[in-house]
Parts: C-alpha cells; structure tokens; sequence
C-alpha cells in the first residue's frame, strides 16, 4: 500500500538537470531512506516532494492525491510534513511556544482571539514536548538550545501538524554520536508509535542501514538502486558510486 | 506548578493596568488641569503605540502608515460634526470602524510587498491621506483643521475627559493583550520570528498580517477619536509620516519585546516633549540624541533594561542581545538575499 | 501650449532636483542596505550653508555673486564631510543589527540634524539672491519664457547624472561600490576594504544631496522642514527606479516630474498626491522598481 508514489519526476534550473526522472513508491507505515553522493539530487527531490520547488516533469501521488505543484501549506494540512536541515524554528519564542505554534495551526485555531483555546493547544505541545523528551527545555528560547535538541524540537514542530508522511532532511547532521543516537531511537519509536510513515535522506550509512525498511540511492538526479537494506548495500552499482565515499 | 517568573509572564500585563488604573482614577481627582492634560495626552499616545507595537514589535511589520488612521479617526469625529452634526456617540464608535476598513484597503495593498517596500507604501498613504487634508480645502478646512464643540461639553472638561480617555485607553490596551495572548497573537509573532516555517506549518501569512493590520488601525483611529475629546481638533499634522513614527519610537523608548512598553514610552517622550519645549527650540535635537542613545545600548528598550527575563536566562544581557540582533540580521539577511 | 511648454520645464527642473536627492539615496540603500531618512535634512543643510554663507559675504566685503559660486563648492563639500561622520561615528556601529534598528538610527539622526539646525538658523524663512548672471529668462519660439537658473539646475544634474555615469561604469571605485549593491558576497571576496568603502558610498552619497541643497536655495524660500519634504519624495523616485540603481533614480525622476506637472495642470492643488499614487502604482506591479533587481 504505498502512501506516496512518485513518476518521472524530472528538476531542470536552465541547463543543468537536476532529478532526472526519478520512480519511486513509499510504503505507508515503513522508514524509507533516499540516499546518495553529493549533488545526487537528494535535496532538490525533497523540495519537489514538499512543493518548495516545482517540478519540471513527473508527478507526485500523495495517497491517491496528485499533489504536484502544492504549497507546503497546503501539504502540510493534508498530512505531508517536512522538517527542516537547516534549524528552521521560531528562534526567540519558548520551545513549547514553538511546538504550540504547529499545534495552534494544526487544530486550525490560528485565526482565535480567545485565550480560552490556548490551555488546550499548550497541552497538546507539552504531550509533544514528552514524546521527545524536549520537557526540561520547555520555557527556553529555542535559540538558546544545543544543536541535537534543536533538531529534535524540529521533529516535534513535524509531529505537531500530525502528519502521515514525515520527511527528515539528513536528521542526524552536525550530532555526535550521542546525540546520533537519541535521534535514531526518537524516530523508530514515532514510527512504531504512531504508525507514522517516515521518508528521510541522510549520508550516515550506519543510521541509514539501522533503521530502514527500504532504501533508494540517487545518483546524478536518476535512481540507480531501490530496495530492503541488504540488497542495496550488497548492489554493485551503488558500492562503485560510493567507492571512496565512505563514512569519515 | 506555576513559578514566580511564568506567573509573572502571564498575569504582570492585566494586574499592572488594572492597578494603574484604580490609580490613576483616583487622582484624577486631585490632579490640577496641566496634570490632566499632560496625562490625557500620554493615554491617548500610549494607546495608539501599544496597537502599533502589535504590528511592529509583536507582528515585526514596520509600518509608517499608522498615522493614516489616527488622524481618519479624529477626522471621523470632527468632520461628522462639522457638516453632518452627527451625535458624538455615534461618531465615536465609527471612527475605529472607518479605522478598521481604511487598514483593510491600505493592508490589502501594502502586504503584498515585503520589508522596506512595505514600509514605503504604508509611507506613501500615510502622505497621501496627508494631502488629502491639507489640500481639500472645502472638506477638511485644509491646513487650519477643524476646531469646535465637536464634544460634548461634559466631555470637553479637564476631570471627566480625563476618566474617560483613562477608562477608553486602558479597557483598548487591555483588549489589544487579550488578542496578544490569544492563539492569534502567537501565531503573529512566529510569522515574524520565521515566516516560511510558519508556512510550512500551514498558516496563512498574508491573511493573518492583514487581520493584524486591521486590528492595529482600528485601535489607531480610535487612540484618534480621543485626542478629538483631548483636544477638540483635528488637523493635518496628525496624518503625515513623522507622526506614524512617533508610536515606534515610544515603543522603542519603552521596549518592543514589552507589551506595556510602549505606554512607559509614550509617558518618557510626552514629558520630555513637554518639558524640553519650555527650555529650548530644539526638543527634537534631544529626543534624537535619546533615540540614538537607546539604539547603541539599549535597544530592548527601558523596560527590557529593568526585565526579569534578561536576567533570569543564561549568559550576560550582552552576550543574548548579541545572539538576539545576530539572529534577527542573518534571519533578514537570508530574506533579502 | 505656452503653459505646457513652461509646465514641462519646470517638471524637468524639480526632477533634476529629486534626481540629485534620490541619486544618493539609492546608492546607499544599494550599497549599505540602509535607508538615511537622515537624507533630507544633508539636503536641507546644503540649501541653509549657501544661504548663511551668502549672507555673511556682506560682512567680509565679498560681493554676494561671488560668494555665490564658493558656496556652491564649499557647501556641498561639508555636507559630504558631515555624512562620512555620521556613517563613522554612528552607523559603522550598526551593519550587524537588524535593519529596524538601523532605521531608528538615521530616524534619530534626522532629529538630532533637525534640531541642531534650529539651533543655529533658527525658524525663520531664509532665500538667497541669484547671481545676475543666472537671472532672467530664456525665450523660446512661441513666447514662452524659461528661467535661465532653471536651465542651470538641469545642467547640474546633467553634470552629475554623467559624472556619475563615469564613475560608476568607467572606474575601480564605480566597480567596487557596483559589486556592493548587486554582488556584496564577491566583494568580500576581492578583499576590498569594505568599511572604508561604505564610508565613501555614504560621504558621496551625502555629497550629491548637499549638491542639491545648495543649488535649491534660489529657487524656493529655505525653512526648516525642507528635511522631511524632500525626504518622501527622494524615496519615492528612489523607488520606483529600483533602489541601488542611479539610472533608475534618473528615469523616476523624469517620471515623478512629470506626473507632479500633470497634477499641477489637471488637479492643481492634489499634485502631490499623484506622487504618492505613481508609487503605490508602481510598487504594485513591480515591486523592486524600473529598473531594480528582483529579489527571490
């Protein structure tokens, strides 16, 4: 059953093309990896994905919806969620007014000038705040937070808008291992927990290949390998894009 | 378990004004006329700031047009006495009706541009209401502007106008914290700390700015109606750009990140107007020099100087603001590029 | 058609004049991404130095033509010293703050310049006489007649658009202050000096509203209040020729020149509210201006 399928999907900034005719099905309820060396064309699909870009050809079904061309707004209220690589939060408001603010929008009460529906949209993002453990920062501005826990009350703004598909653009970018880690654990539990289906790209092999259930490798905008995690790793193809690529 | 400092947060807005107001009800009664008037005066500009600091300081859409309505407020009022002798009552609840649609058109117009192109467009129909009144000479009574009885004579005295504009003012600023702290509010102010993300999470920027442009009008035409009741006039100046940056600056004075800041503003300028205009021609040199020096060190204003919050999170005053302002010009920056 | 012709000269004179005052807006918001609502009041320096210098040629025994003529290098000539302190002193201190802060800045500025200038002029009206050599009047065909200082006024501008024009396509400096408005990122890159670059800018900048200014002076009564007049229309024809572009003052000048002499014939007293409405027209279907860059 896949939630999102992708055809022909096609990117050109004048000359240069950037997807070139990418398939690709995810399955709901599954973690699916978009992998790749760089320039492969990993970001520029994410933002065809989420309608931060239009695409030049191709189209994209969101659940038997063709969504090609919509705004993330839109998006967003039908369940397509994105968070962010580069930390994308309301910096000076307060962590749980932060995840409050995606609650407010998701509960479509952003347009209320009654206090009154405030209590319950904070205690829906102090819930969130918990589900990722972000509770002890809740009352500090979201600038003031370390990187891991910015990527994280990230995550939780996603979870806020209760999405069906998350895309998360390279999760674990900047973190120590540590801080790697908690991450890992954070989406397998989401996606257990809330039959959340997850789409992310990543250059970490070893988080991609830890918590996968399907794996696509991109390379020079066209799809060179699509399948379980030990298929991919083992195909030919993929090891000689990546000779020489391997993890630092 | 609520602490000191969230209690603080959540209620010091509601609790300040309702005691500022016993308090300033109560001299009312003893203050001699020159009191009166001086404290009508720092009302009725502490509300048209407090409505233009939610568009500036809590919407961060910095609009030199607030003057626009304002003035169309008080020219509501006199104008409607003027040529239809309308009751005041009834002229008192247009004005921020005709506020409310006039920001509705400008908004409409001026939200489409972003920043700086904003600013000038709200400049160019703050200028152009301006001419309007200066030069329609058979409506407006062009450049003299409108003087009368246009009050009612109970209103038009010192004591009662001034528990009026107090009751109105206060009853407005509280209203304005009410939208503030609603889901609305909050809302308003992640627009401004990150628009695209606030996209990304399915607002809508433009129909939410355009509602807070026209809540910020309608509260400046009616910070408009009571200077007709302070003042029994209404005349040009009220409309042109420098008088839609004198709520910003009271608002900086005070502190934009405050949401009382801009009525401490309002009371620091008027009386420092009132009080230099007697020594000196040259007030404006002074208040420059004030402004300049508040931009340089104290940009959060007077009451982010005497702030809990500043105090109360990691690292020195100096160092947050660092981060604060840096954030903000690599945020804008972004923009821009 | 004796009106129109006076008419359309005299809109080709109050637009050399915004050219002059816009020119240097631009560059400064082109190059330092700040808005000098300070500006005017350069501008309005200009005009009240020639007056005062004028006036004191009596004293000193110097004929007030001659005068004249010093003052309209000397003037200009402070101002633009005047404008590379501002920028030294205050501005330089804010290029990492938000642009809000900057504007209340140059906001403060011009009150502290407005005042100042109370204080040392005063309130009252002031005017400078011409030189006899620049009063009187062309005569065209047709028996319109044009007043000789107005075609001096637009022989300035012309001067400066094209010393302008060289400056900025035909020499190192022109290219540099080019790639601050259009490139900031490879300007770094060149290892230009840039603060010392952005004082220029803003000095030069300075210097072509004191030119203004004191050229104005015979034209028109001197008071103060000229700061915050000629600031909203300067901004507008900056703005709709697209900030940072000088060519795109000139041409929103020559528009908004005309527009107000349009007004003055068709609706003469709402003239300048044709201004006003060119610009919201303006920035409605183009929001960066004629002949700016469109921001993504």
């Amino acid at each position: 059953m896949s939630l999102l399928a992708i055809e022909n999907l096609a990117k050109n900034f004048g000359g240069f093309r950037a997807v070139d005719g990418v398939s690709f099905d995810v399955a709901a309820g599954t973690i699916h990896a978009v992998i790749g060396p760089n320039g492969a064309g990993k970001t520029t699909m994410f933002n065809l994905m989420t309608g931060h870009l239009r695409p030049s050809e191709g189209l994209i079904d969101f659940d038997g919806m063709d969504i090609t061309g919509r705004r993330p707004s839109w998006l967003a209220r039908r369940g397509l969620v994105r968070a962010f690589q580069i930390t994308n939060v309301f910096p000076r408001l307060s962590v749980l007014e932060n995840v409050e603010c995606a609650v407010i929008a998701q509960q479509r009460v952003s347009g209320s000038l009654l206090f009154r529906h405030r209590s319950r949209t904070r205690r829906a993002a102090a819930e969130l705040l918990e589900a990722v453990s972000l509770t002890h920062t809740s009352g500090a501005q979201a600038m003031t937070l370390s990187h891991g826990d910015q990527r994280t009350l990230e995550v939780a703004l996603a979870l806020a808008t209760q999405p069906r598909l998350l895309l998360l653009d390279e999760p674990t970018a900047g973190m120590s291992p540590w801080e790697t880690e908690r991450m890992v654990e954070l989406v397998r539990g989401l996606a257990r927990s809330r039959g959340l289906t997850v789409l992310f790209c990543e250059h970490d092999m070893d988080v991609v290949f830890n918590i996968s259930d399907r794996v696509t490798v991109l390379h020079q905008g066209r799809v060179i390998a699509d399948g379980a995690p030990p298929m991919v790793r083992s195909d030919r193809n993929v090891i000689s894009v990546y000779l020489g690529e391997s993890r630092a | 378990m609520m602490r000191a400092g969230d209690a603080l947060r959540r209620w010091g807005v509601p609790v300040t004004l309702a005691t500022a107001l016993a308090v300033f009800a109560v001299f009312g009664v003893y203050l001699s006329p020159r009191w009166l008037f001086f404290l009508q005066t720092v009302f009725v500009l502490g509300l048209f700031a407090v409505a233009t600091n939610l568009l500036v300081g809590y919407g961060g859409l910095v609009s030199f047009g607030q003057a626009s309505f304002y003035g169309l407020g008080a020219y509501v009022l006199a104008l409607g006495w003027l040529h239809y002798k309308a009751p005041f009552v009834l002229l008192f609840v247009l004005a921020p009706v005709f506020g409310a649609v006039a920001a509705l058109v400008v908004g409409a117009l001026a939200l489409r541009a972003r920043h700086l192109y904003f600013a000038l467009l709200t400049l160019a129909f703050s200028q152009l209401f301006f001419t309007i009144a200066n030069q329609w000479y058979g409506f407006t009574s062009g450049a003299n502007g409108v003087f009368g009885a246009m009050v009612p004579r109970v209103l038009a005295a010192p004591r009662v106008g001034y528990w009026f504009i107090l009751a109105v003012s206060f009853v407005s600023i509280f209203l304005l914290w009410l939208v503030k702290i609603s889901p609305f509010g909050l809302t308003l102010q992640a627009i401004r700390e990150n628009r695209k993300r606030a996209e990304a999470i399915g607002v809508d920027v433009y129909r939410h700015q355009l509602y807070a442009f026209v809540i910020a009008g309608a509260f400046a035409a009616l910070a408009g109606a009571l200077f007709v009741v302070h003042d029994q006039s209404a005349y040009p100046g009220l409309l042109d750009w420098t008088k839609s940056g004198e709520p910003i600056l009271m608002a900086m004075i005070g502190g934009l990140d405050h949401f009382l800041g801009p009525l401490v503003g309002a009371a620091v300028f008027q009386f420092a107007h009132d009080y230099l205009l007697k020594h000196t021609h040259a007030w404006e040199l002074v208040l420059g020099l004030v402004l300049l020096a508040i931009v340089l060190f104290a940009p959060d204003g007077l009451l982010g100087v005497l702030s809990w919050r500043n105090r109360a999170s990691s690292g020195s005053v100096r160092v947050r603001l660092a981060r604060i302002l840096g954030a903000a010009a690599e945020e804008d920056g972004r923009d821009h590029k | 058609m004796h009106g129109l012709t006076t008419s359309l000269f005299s809109g080709l004179t109050t637009a050399s004049l915004l050219f002059l005052v816009a020119s240097g807006l631009t560059l400064i918001f082109g190059a330092l991404r700040i808005i000098n609502v300070a500006h005017g009041s350069l501008y309005m320096y200009g005009a009240f130095l020639v007056s005062s210098l004028v006036a004191a040629s009596a004293g000193i025994n110097v004929p007030a033509s001659w005068m004249f003529w010093l003052a309209l290098i000397v003037a200009p000539l402070l101002v633009a010293v005047l404008g590379g302190l501002m920028e030294v002193l205050v501005l330089r201190w804010l290029y990492r703050r938000n642009h809000l802060l900057q504007l209340l800045a140059t906001f403060a500025l011009f009150y502290i310049l407005a005042g100042t200038g109370l204080l040392i002029w005063g309130g009252q009206y002031r005017s400078v006489p011409l030189p006899p050599v620049l009063q009187g009047h062309f005569m065209l065909t047709g028996g319109a007649a044009f007043p000789i200082y107005d075609g001096f006024v637009m022989a300035v501008a012309l001067a400066v658009g094209l010393s302008m024009w060289w400056l900025l396509q035909r020499t190192q400096l022109g290219w540099r202050i080019r790639a601050a408005i259009e490139d900031p990122e490879m300007l770094a890159a060149t290892g230009t000096n840039v603060r010392a670059l952005f004082t220029g800018v803003f000095t030069l900048g300075a210097l072509l509203a004191g030119i203004a200014g004191a050229i104005v002076g015979p034209t028109q009564s001197i008071t103060p209040g000229l700061d915050a007049q000629i600031l909203v229309s300067a901004f507008i024809v900056a703005v709709i020729g697209g900030l940072g572009s000088v060519a795109g003052a000139a041409l929103g000048a020559l528009i908004i020149g005309l527009f107000e002499t349009a007004g003055v014939l068709w609706a003469p007293n709402f003239e300048s509210a044709f201004i006003y409405v060119a610009m919201i027209l303006v920035l409605a279907i183009r929001p960066w201006g004629l002949l700016g860059v469109a921001e993504s």
